[in-house]
């Protein structure tokens, strides 16, 4: 991910929904993020009230924010997706994830991935990443992993030696393109036919930023293992997991060693219950539903700005507020830079023609608007010369 | 009779149905209640009861329970910003930086962090890759522990936490820990990418390892051009006594691994320092790729974590940890002299100390009998330790008067156990390991009939 290039070393001295106040006084929109937002009263409230007398696990002792989170995402997540492994980054749910999937699967080799997404940056997750330019640097990796050319034929390399194969249902990457509707269907009919388990990234997607609590539910399809994290600390505490079905969890750690997979502080009290109230407010304020809302006006704004800006902007897709325009003036990274002068951070993958925009769950109307309009400076100074408007 | 308003069957219900199976029979058949506060040295249950806690979850609890300098930082953090900040800098991020990279030896300045241990062992691995792009073998000590991510994993020569989850790296070569020229062979003359060593041994185990060891991999790493990766995942920070365990050999690695003080027992934080040179090695490499996780440096986690640090520093946690290490270490080496059926060594150093039991019925009667008497001690949890190590790490602001209730503790425990025969320990402990462990009952009945015939009997009775 890269956010940031131009400015001197700005450094941010408080943040409130999708505003970063700087320590010269200045203000920045961060959409590259994601997350619930800054300054939630209930769930910093929650945090410190648990901070104070128990943040961590002793591990020798039972704990209640973790049996009641890993309980409360049973409910939340589809089918039955029931038994959670909780720790504190995305890289390591996504590892926690590969190890179910080589355990169930011992004789099989072979990983599917999608070119062009990534899943996190230990070794594991790099062996999953579609991206050369940060899979070629490294002389070598734990797997190989067969790289579909798009999400839609990911299906067509399944087969009966494929372990598993791992998506993101909402495409994250500025560059990926997004598929039709119906293909994690097909998906997962093939994975189910091959026994390969269907893990679904959802770290970015997930937790309502797409409308719907997780977005594999718009399309109707329950994977075999749901990556979790995002929002779901709050954007108080890092925290992410892994959720499966109770059989599949059985096959591997069912009957063996009771520290089998596990983390100190993964699932720590303090994050949990920070997972618990934002869970909590998620409901309690319909942010999947104000998500959708805040996504269209986002995507309409978007919209305008490529007629706008014919020359420069291509295809601009979103579902809820998650959303990417590709840019027709090759690299995307000096657009980004121009909105950064701004006061819009987004992301952008070096050297490609794509931005990717997510602004958190709490952003207002008024952010929204207002990262739109940095977007449409930063668009009408990055037009190349002789590209005309 | 319950302030706290749980039921434990319920929350072991939900542990079993949503979390980890295995692990709700192991806190079950323990006795083990529902932890609700930390106070110091103790942690309290939601009956109100007081542990003495010198597990400190491998020494997250190293500043005590609740540290108040943490506290304060917390407080007074979360007020402004936690989360997430776009990529850009933040007070606490540039404080804990600077003050990581002060703090250690010759040129260790490039700081990345991570979400925990693994993954910092992870970052570490990864840069040695890039910075050695044209060596595959990796070494490591073959009894370490380094973490549970692939990466990490595929380094440890635990078979039983690493088989499963195989095929992991091809060509890593585990030696003998402490033994020189193990590992000189398994560099070998042509140079490894990479070995990953602990300055104490610490994987279900402890050992120190001979004075000179590190120094003499050092000097084998330079000689060949190999980078030295210390893991202070546990070390780290005071806990040896020195403020890094590698500063006994006076010993600089081309990378240094820290967590579990730095989360200053409040916050899921892990470090990797890399020197700059190798830095710039890996950089020129990666061209340009940034690797950094999104979630490693929040900035209320860099708070707490800069407390943490500070508080090490500020209150001379190390010397502190030196001067109380020797007399736990004394008091242990009394007890293990007054008990050698049950205990065959006392190995450590610092605050990081252990005992080595004569087999895995003793350790798992034991622990049982120590969390009868309100005290936590740190089960090695590793079923395939024939001699397991139950571990000792109280936190290093653990007072004198706390190391004697520790010791009495033992002592009590020790006692109950020397007035059983070897098979009343065995009924004691086995139906707890047969669960935990899914052990046959052969195998439990061979240990407990070893137990019989220690080289003890004579003293004991």
């Amino acid at each position: 991910m890269q956010t940031l290039a131009a400015r001197q070393e700005p450094v941010v001295v408080s943040a409130r929904g999708a505003t970063l106040q700087l320590e010269d006084g200045s203000h920045l929109l961060d959409f590259a993020s994601g997350g619930l937002g800054h300054g939630a009263a209930p769930i910093a409230a929650a945090v410190a009230r648990q901070m104070s007398v128990n943040p961590l696990s002793t591990r020798h002792f039972l704990s209640l924010p973790l049996a009641h989170l890993t309980a409360r995402l049973a409910l939340e997540c589809p089918g039955s997706l029931e038994v959670s492994y909780l720790c504190s980054s995305r890289s390591e749910a996504v590892e926690g994830a590969l190890k179910l999937a080589h355990a169930v699967h011992p004789g099989r080799t072979k990983l599917v991935a999608v070119s062009g997404a990534e899943h996190g940056s230990t070794l594991g997750a790099l062996s999953a990443c579609g991206q050369p330019s940060r899979r070629d640097p490294l002389p070598r990796l734990l797997f190989e992993a067969e790289l579909a050319p798009s999400p839609v034929e990911t299906a067509d390399l399944v087969d009966r030696d494929t372990a598993a194969v791992i998506v993101e249902p909402w495409p994250g990457g500025p560059d990926l393109p997004v598929p039709e509707a119906g293909w994690l269907r097909e998906l997962a009919a093939s994975c189910a036919a091959c026994g390969a388990l269907l893990i679904a990234d959802e770290s970015r997607s997930g937790v309502g930023v797409t409308g719907s609590m997780f977005s594999i539910q718009r399309e109707g399809v329950v994977p075999d293992v749901l990556v979790v994290g995002g929002a779901l600390g709050g954007s108080v505490l890092p925290l992410a997991g892994y959720v499966t079905r109770r059989g599949l969890n059985d096959r591997v750690y069912g009957r063996r060693d009771p520290t089998l997979h596990a983390s100190t502080t993964g699932g720590n009290p303090a994050a949990c219950v920070a997972g618990l109230a934002t869970l909590e407010m998620v409901k309690r304020e319909q942010l999947p539903a104000r998500a959708e809302a805040s996504g269209l006006r986002l995507l309409a704004g978007l919209r305008e700005l490529r007629r706008r800006h014919p020359d420069t902007v291509g295809e601009v897709r979103g579902a809820g507020l998650f959303a990417r325009v590709r840019t027709k003036t090759g690299e995307a990274d000096a657009v980004a830079a121009a909105a950064l002068e701004r006061g819009l951070i987004c992301e952008v993958d070096p050297g490609l023609p794509g931005i990717a925009l997510r602004p958190p769950l709490l952003s207002t109307p008024e952010e929204i608007d207002l990262g739109v309009e940095a977007l449409d400076g930063a668009l009408a100074t990055a037009t190349p010369a002789g590209a005309g408007r | 009779m319950n302030p706290a308003g749980v039921d434990r069957t319920e929350v072991l219900e939900l542990y079993r149905r949503h979390f980890n199976a295995p692990l709700a029979h192991h806190l079950e058949l323990g006795g083990c209640s529902i932890e609700t506060a930390g106070r110091g040295s103790f942690v309290v249950d939601e009956l109100g009861r007081e542990y003495l806690d010198v597990a400190t979850a491998h020494g997250i609890f190293g500043l005590g329970h609740c540290n108040p300098a943490v506290q304060a930082r917390i407080a007074e953090q979360l007020a402004r910003v936690a989360g997430p900040t776009g990529g850009l800098a933040h007070d606490p991020g540039v404080s804990l930086r600077s003050r990581l990279a002060r703090l250690l030896p010759g040129d260790l300045g490039r700081v990345t962090f991570a979400g925990s241990g693994s993954e910092a062992i992870e970052i570490a691995l990864r840069t040695a890759l890039l910075a050695r792009p044209a060596r595959t073998r990796l070494v490591a000590a073959r009894q370490a522990y380094h973490g549970k991510t692939l990466g990490a994993l595929g380094m440890m020569g635990m078979n039983h936490l690493r088989v499963p989850f195989e095929p992991l790296w091809t060509d890593v070569r585990r030696v003998e820990y402490g033994d020189v020229e193990a590992m000189a062979a398994a560099i070998g003359g042509g140079g490894a990418a990479a070995v990953l060593l602990e300055p104490v041994l610490a994987g279900g185990t402890i050992e120190v390892p001979p004075a000179g060891y590190l120094a003499a991999v050092r000097d084998l790493c330079d000689r060949t051009g190999t980078l030295l990766i210390a893991d202070e995942v546990q070390t780290g920070l005071g806990r040896t006594g020195w403020m890094f365990g590698i500063e006994r050999d006076e010993v600089v690695p081309d990378m240094i691994v820290l967590s579990k003080i730095l989360t200053g027992g409040a916050v899921p934080i892990a470090a990797t320092v890399v020197s700059e040179a190798v830095a710039g090695e890996a950089d020129r490499r990666a061209d340009g790729v940034d690797y950094s996780s999104e979630s490693a440096c929040w900035p209320l986690v860099a708070a707490a974590a800069d407390a943490a640090v500070a508080y090490v520093e500020e209150q001379g946690l190390a010397r502190r940890a030196q001067l109380l290490g020797s007399y736990l270490g004394e008091g242990l080496d009394t007890l293990a002299e007054m008990f050698p059926r049950f205990v065959a060594e006392t190995p450590g150093i610092g605050l990081m100390r252990g005992v080595r039991v004569r087999n895995r019925v003793v350790e798992t009667a034991l622990w049982l009998q120590l969390r009868r008497r309100n005290v936590v001690v740190g089960l090695s949890l590793n079923s395939a330790a024939a001699t397991p190590v139950l571990r000792v790490y109280p936190p290093l602001t653990v007072a004198r008067e706390e190391i004697d209730q520790l010791m009495e503790a033992l002592y009590d425990s020790l006692q109950s156990l020397e007035r059983l025969r070897p098979r009343a320990i065995y009924a004691l402990a086995a139906p707890a390991m047969a669960l935990q462990f899914r052990l046959p009952t052969r195998m439990l009945t061979a240990a407990a009939n070893r137990a019989d015939t220690a080289p003890s009997k004579a003293v004991a009775r």
